[in-house]
């Protein structure tokens, strides 16, 4: 839940303008960064935000941002997964879902998109982590040079992991849609 | 000798450098086996940026006052433990949640909540603690459609809808306590027992939106068709004052 507070302060003039430059430029594909590697848009809003918090009150941009933002979203993303946050933000979801589907029925083109969902976080779920990440970053746009040291590997590591990243995800989707049902 | 994989990737995503991209670019003309794996790799690359962006929901989006606010009261109250804070504000929307839906007849989830609490009514819990205090509002950026959704009618108290050039859609109240809870449609109002005056601001982008009283319409847009129980002011602004709507429904 995000409140507006009518007493919040103002910052100093010259960060506020580079924060909003920068939550402007990078808070999107950070949230669906985290929605695609959390498959909770709630958990993944409250940690994209936590992580812009954690950027203002820094009050200096680091020097590599989109990888700081990435490392420490993923990292918070991570204590989050462990404390059972998510499992509690899926409860809750569900049952406002339930309140807002009644009395109609979900319709069958969002059900069979819930189960795409499902079939390809499943398809996700066989990389290995870092592997995931490397991928949902790098579809994000990150260059090596970023994702290596959001993700802390050599940046000539990187093009070898996300080939082999993308063919096992195609290799498996083939396998997975073409088996008979 | 073939190219290596890495080596592919990284001539597809424009990371080689210009001395290896020269030879790999002049390698690929020749060697068939090598053009075949780059070609695979690229329906790799597009076939996982297909199924990624089919995992994308509509998303709760975030803004940046609402962060620099948090961040600024974070740091006066630094004290408070965070992790306790998000607990107890997802308790709270536990309770919220499951209690709204326990109130709908015919829920399962009325059933099994009565049955975890012994059967009292819904209608008798307690009102949710945490969301309260010096906060005004909510904002967030709409990705589709948006359902705004109050608990339940107020004996006084309105809701003021106007349209702007702003990609927040933005709810304030005055005059009354109230709570929000952003959800996967939109942000659900927890106004029990208020009589606060709701300020709307939807972004003039969003084409669908549905505000409701518990279960009732009470101001819906499809596109450029807008349908209200209230009125429009002489400014563009939809005026729903709660006493008009009563406390009977659903």
């Amino acid at each position: 839940v995000e409140t507006l507070r009518e007493d919040a302060p103002l910052s100093t003039p010259e960060f506020d303008v580079s924060f909003r430059e920068a939550f402007d430029a990078h808070h999107a594909s950070l949230l669906r960064y985290l929605a695609r590697l959390s498959g909770d848009p709630a958990l993944a809003a409250d940690v994209a935000q936590e992580t812009f918090v954690k950027l203002y009150r820094r009050g200096e941009m680091p020097d590599d941002l989109r990888s700081w933002l990435a490392a420490v979203a993923t990292n918070m993303w991570r204590d989050e997964y462990r404390r059972g946050a998510r499992r509690l933000r899926l409860l809750t979801h569900h049952a406002l879902d339930t309140v807002h589907s009644d009395p109609a029925p979900a319709p069958d083109a969002e059900l069979l998109r819930g189960e795409r969902r499902g079939a390809i976080r499943a398809l996700l779920g066989t990389l290995a982590p870092r592997e995931q990440r490397l991928l949902l970053l790098r579809h994000e746009g990150y260059s090596y040079r970023e994702l290596a040291a959001a993700v802390g590997v050599e940046v000539s590591s990187i093009g070898t992991l996300l080939a082999r990243a993308h063919a096992t995800l195609l290799a498996e989707w083939r396998r997975r849609t073409d088996a008979p049902e | 000798m073939h190219l290596s994989d890495g080596e592919l990737e990284a001539l597809l995503d424009g990371e080689a450098s210009p001395e290896r991209r020269r030879a790999a670019t002049a390698h690929l003309a020749v060697c068939s086996v090598c053009a075949t794996r780059a070609a695979g790799l690229t329906t790799a690359q597009q076939v996982t940026a297909e199924l990624l962006a089919a995992l994308d929901a509509p998303a709760l989006a975030l803004s940046v006052d609402t962060i620099i606010a948090r961040a600024a009261d974070a740091s006066r109250r630094s004290a408070a433990p965070r992790r306790r804070i998000a607990l107890a504000a997802g308790v709270t929307a536990l309770v919220v949640a499951v209690t709204a839906a326990a109130a709908i007849p015919g829920s399962p989830v009325r059933r099994y909540v009565a049955r975890l609490l012994g059967g009292p009514r819904p209608a008798e819990h307690p009102a949710p603690q945490g969301l309260q205090g010096p906060a005004s509002g909510v904002a967030f950026v709409p990705s589709g459609p948006v359902a705004v959704v109050f608990w339940e009618p107020q004996t006084g108290g309105a809701i003021q809808i106007a349209f702007g050039d702003t990609p927040s859609l933005r709810i304030t109240h005055v005059g009354g306590r109230a709570a929000y809870i952003l959800t996967t449609e939109g942000v659900a109002v927890d106004n029990r027992g208020s009589s606060a005056r709701y300020d709307i601001t939807i972004p003039e982008s969003v084409t669908r939106v549905e505000v409701r009283i518990g279960a009732r319409l009470v101001f819906a847009k499809e596109g450029s068709h807008i349908a209200t129980l209230g009125a429009r002011d002489t400014v563009g602004v939809y005026v729903i004052p709660f006493p008009l709507i009563g406390r009977s429904s659903p």
